[in-house]
């Protein structure tokens, strides 16, 4: 190796370094915009009860806001990572099956149809922007993804039950986002009883 | 009711959570931080083996001078141009994200007294007033 070539490869490892810089800027781009898409969703179910659609003391109405401050602040926790972590554990020993998600208690809630309707889409779009989050800030999510659905393809087959592989992965795959959500309101929550004593004066969002 | 770590028995969790479940989070939560935190620091590390591993072939034989020079000529002037273009590209968004910040810091206080004044009861996300992330929930 002569000097000449020396300096390509460091030319090179700086350019790698760059690129890496860049993801990271990439990753802190995409929790900004995930975490305005929630306030924005925030509004909408704000405008929503502010127009007469629903009580802002209804426990929905509540739960539901709770669940975008969560999701809102615990944004940059939301990872690939933590979604195979929590799969991997819960596929070993599930336990977060049994406790309820929104859905769940939406049902048990006696609200009007229409109130419902929208409780329901908006709870379903934090979902689609809480899933297209993941797949858009790791490397290994699309194709982590798509490991996933074929062995769960190849699962179904050898089991002869070939009807309805999709909406399989998709049910599987909201499952374990919602058990994101749950920690996210756990945290969430435990910090408030914490701190219920000790309000936090720059928290104004 | 199972004490916690803390003490704390299985009620004074909120929505059905128990001990159990709070242990499940931490170690989702560490296993996770591991995770990235290996991530990062085994990139750098291998990124600095290599930069290592090249200079040392060369030890005794050139000086860092000649290779400080090589390394200057080797940047020819289209990618010089391709590097301040992707570096102004990250300068000016990060400038951006400031700008950003300064408007919801300015917007923010005004948007809550309005919605107090429909909504008292009002639930904050807990960000900075900047919209950022709070140091204490950082990994």
């Amino acid at each position: 190796m002569n000097a000449q070539l020396l300096a390509t490869a460091l030319y090179n490892l700086v350019g790698i370094c760059a690129l890496w810089g860049l993801f990271a800027c990439w990753r802190n781009y995409r929790t900004d915009k995930l975490r305005q898409d929630i306030f924005d969703l925030r509004a909408e179910l704000f405008e929503f009860a502010a127009s007469g659609g629903i009580d802002f003391e209804n426990r929905s109405y509540r739960r539901l806001r709770m669940l975008f401050n969560s999701m809102i602040r615990f944004a940059h926790k939301i990872t690939f990572g933590r979604l195979v972590t929590t799969l991997a554990l819960e596929q070993r020993h599930p336990i977060f099956q049994s406790v309820p998600g929104f859905p769940d208690e939406l049902n048990g809630d006696n609200l009007g149809g229409a109130a419902r309707k929208e409780l329901w889409q908006l709870h379903r779009r934090l979902m689609k922007k809480v899933i297209f989050h993941i797949l858009t800030t790791s490397l290994l999510a699309v194709p982590g993804l798509l490991f996933f659905f074929v062995c769960a393809v190849v699962k179904r087959v050898a089991e002869r039950r070939m009807s309805d592989e999709v909406s399989y992965c998709k049910r599987r795959i909201e499952m374990h986002v919602r058990l994101m959500e749950q920690q996210a309101t756990e945290a969430r929550e435990l910090e408030v009883q914490n701190q219920r004593h000790e309000p936090v004066a720059a928290c104004v969002q | 009711m199972r004490p916690d770590r803390q003490g704390k028995s299985a009620s004074s969790f909120p929505h059905g959570f128990t001990a159990e479940h709070y242990l499940r989070l931490r170690k989702i939560e560490a296993i996770d931080g591991i995770g990235r935190i290996g991530a990062r620091y085994g990139f750098l590390t291998v990124i600095a083996f290599l930069g290592y591993s090249s200079i040392r072939v060369l030890a005794g034989k050139t000086t860092l001078a000649e290779i400080a020079v090589r390394f200057i000529t080797n940047i020819r002037v289209s990618a010089g141009i391709s590097y301040a273009v992707g570096g102004g590209g990250v300068a000016y968004g990060w400038l951006q994200k400031r700008l950003r910040g300064n408007g919801i810091k300015k917007m923010a206080a005004h948007i809550k007294e309005l919605e107090e004044q429909i909504d008292p009861g009002r639930s904050s996300s807990g960000l900075t007033e900047r919209g950022e992330t709070r140091p204490e929930d950082k990994t």
